[in-house]
């Protein structure tokens, strides 16, 4: 079974969307903040981690996302953003994955539909 | 146009010295003593008054006064520019009291630190908007700035240089030591004071490996 991580400080979205991928027949593992992430990812090497962007402070996501991709052992594994900061913040120009500043190979936009999800998770892991 | 860093750089030094021929009373200056006093050649300062499409007169040489004006415009110091400063350890705190930037149209309009450093800095800067860093975001998409000052020195600085890019900050300059990661969008400049220094004590010690290029 294909195994994934979600790395998401908000406990409900996780739960749902954990719900979602489990129904789709996904194993679905789960952390709360970006170095548990990071451990979690080291443990189980998941096919492709589900990263948000705002946990404990705005740009976690970001630095985890970093920290994935220059470890040797995760460097590898996909990173799905699915983040709501632009909401939250009010930005005004879109996120885009950039290989040195935001290493994650596809953003996805809080709130996601699952059809979109699903789409798009089933895209990365076709890669 | 294709303008480089190190152009734009000597743009700037040119009117810097320009502003002091003018000061002297010189009307009129060929190349050559452009060149002698910037320690260029003359052929450089042709080649990068060609760049900007700047010609002078047979046997005249360029008006100072309207290379003064050129380069003004080109380096967009007849518009004011609003900056903000990340950083309000003593290396920030030295450059917003200072009126380096100010003298040059660079208006430092608000400053951003952690909030141990706030407290001090209200007290050294008590005519400059003091906010704590989590307050950038808001800042920079309410009062739409463009630019950035970073001086943090922590591992904080990754963190800072990351609020300014989503907030929609677009060039930076960074006095931060730390190597920081940022997107092919942003225009980053970067000086470590240490390395600089790190720099001059190397070709102190070994003159003869310096080699005499353009500036």
């Amino acid at each position: 079974m294909t195994t994934l991580l979600v790395i998401d400080d908000d406990a409900d979205f996780t739960q749902s969307i954990k719900s979602i991928l489990v129904a789709s027949g996904y194993s679905v593992e789960t952390a709360l903040n970006g170095n548990d992430g990071i451990r979690l990812a080291k443990q189980v090497k998941p096919a492709l981690i589900l990263l948000d962007v705002m946990m404990t402070y705005d740009t976690e996501g970001l630095d985890t996302a970093r920290r994935l991709h220059e470890d040797p052992t995760t460097r590898t594994i996909p990173i799905l953003c699915i983040t709501g900061i632009h909401v939250a913040r009010d930005l005004n120009k879109p996120l885009l994955p950039d290989l040195d500043w935001l290493p994650v190979e596809s953003i996805l936009e809080k709130p996601v539909k699952p059809e979109k999800l699903l789409k798009t998770i089933a895209e990365l892991l076709r890669a | 146009m294709n303008a480089s860093r190190k152009i734009i750089l000597r743009l700037c030094r040119y009117r810097n010295i320009l502003y002091r021929f003018r000061q002297y009373g010189t009307l009129s200056i060929f190349s050559e003593e452009l060149a002698e006093a910037l320690s260029l050649t003359a052929a450089q300062v042709r080649k990068d008054f060609s760049v900007f499409k700047i010609q002078g007169r047979k046997k005249a040489g360029y008006r100072v006064e309207g290379l003064i004006e050129t380069f003004n415009h080109i380096l967009e110091k007849t518009k004011i520019q609003k900056t903000i400063l990340v950083g309000l350890n003593p290396l920030g705190i030295g450059l917003a009291l200072d009126s380096l930037l100010s003298d040059n149209n660079i208006i430092v309009v608000a400053a951003f630190g952690e909030t141990a450093e706030l407290s001090r800095a209200h007290a050294m800067l008590p005519n400059l908007q003091i906010y704590s860093t989590d307050k950038l975001i808001s800042f920079v998409r309410q009062e739409k700035i463009r630019h950035a000052i970073l001086t943090v020195t922590t591992p904080l600085a990754q963190r800072a240089l990351d609020q300014l890019m989503l907030a929609g900050v677009r060039s930076v300059l960074s006095l931060s030591p730390t190597e920081l990661r940022v997107p092919k969008n942003c225009i980053y400049n970067t000086v470590n004071l240490v390395s600089e220094f790190d720099n001059l004590i190397y070709f102190t010690d070994h003159p003869a490996e310096r080699k005499f290029s353009s500036r």
